[in-house]
């Protein structure tokens, strides 16, 4: 029987091959998982993205006005330069044929939506409508702001006298504000609606004023009819005679 | 001749008188514009 001396040295190639193999397998092992660059931030994992995403998101609807509206503006595109005046209107009044329920139409399947029960803003704020009209270089009145206060189904109406004292065309901006005062607390905010542009023209007859053709207008009357009436029996007469004729 | 051109003249007059007065008290056209403002539009900001 031949006994072999083992020699510590024939165990440093196999134990080498096999603490490289169990390194390759470790490492093989964590390049799957998510490696952290900093122990203080969080680790960055797509699948609670995808969770939150998924979830149908509710978001609670801001207080609105129930209503749906329409806003008139009513002004003279032309008018006469000098002493005359004219209206200009803006009335915010409520939309009986406006629809709030969303409804959609695909390949013809009518699919209405659900109704967003919107908490009221009449209940919890007093509501004003703010109107100005910002008109350069004409006589505007009243020429600040003009305050309304707005209760549910009922209309405002604001009225601005306009004058332009020369010839030309003047351009301005109508605004509507609405204004919210909280019933509780007393906060106050404030959101525009609507800022129209308009347009008026000013014109003059020939160069005469507005007065000057009106009193020309009747003086001329006057003396045409002076002039013409000698022939006032003549033309009496023709007509009468042709009258006659016919008959 | 006197008679005609007088009567010429009194028509002239009165086609200028009376368009002077036409043109001042015509009213004034007017420009009318309507807007639909839905509930969105007056929400809190």
């Amino acid at each position: 029987m031949i006994h072999k001396k083992i020699h510590p040295r024939q165990f440093i190639i196999p134990g080498s091959a096999l603490m490289l193999i169990l390194a390759a397998v470790a490492c093989a092992g964590n390049s799957s998982a998510p490696v952290p660059v900093d122990s203080g931030a969080q680790p960055v994992s797509t699948q609670p993205v995808i969770a939150l995403t998924s979830q149908p998101t509710q978001i609670a609807p801001s207080p609105a006005i129930p209503e749906t509206r329409r806003l008139t503006l009513e002004f003279p595109s032309k008018m006469r330069a000098g002493v005359e005046g004219d209206i200009v209107r803006l009335t915010l009044e409520v939309d009986d044929l406006g629809n709030i329920t969303p409804t959609a139409q695909i390949e013809g399947n009518v699919v209405v939506g659900e109704t967003i029960k919107i908490p009221d803003l009449y209940e919890t704020h007093n509501v004003t409508a703010e109107a100005k009209l910002d008109l350069a270089g004409m006589e505007v009145q009243p020429s600040e702001a003009v305050f309304e206060p707005l209760a549910r189904g009922q209309s405002a109406t604001f009225y601005w006298s306009i004058r332009p004292q020369d010839v030309g065309t003047y351009r301005g901006t109508v605004w509507l504000h609405l204004n919210f005062r909280d019933k509780s607390t007393g906060e106050d905010s404030r959101i525009a609606v609507s800022a129209q542009i308009v347009e008026i023209e000013a014109v003059d007859f020939f160069g005469l004023s507005v007065n000057l053709a009106r009193t020309s207008g009747v003086i001329g009357s006057v003396i045409g009819g002076v002039v013409g009436l000698p022939f006032l029996e003549d033309i009496v007469k023709f007509l009468f005679k042709r009258r006659r004729q016919k008959a | 001749m006197i008679k005609r051109l007088r009567l010429f003249i009194a028509i002239i007059i009165l086609v200028i008188s009376i368009s002077l007065l036409v043109w001042g008290y015509l009213p004034n056209p007017h420009e009318t514009r309507i807007q639909p403002i839905s509930p969105a539009e007056m929400q809190l900001p």
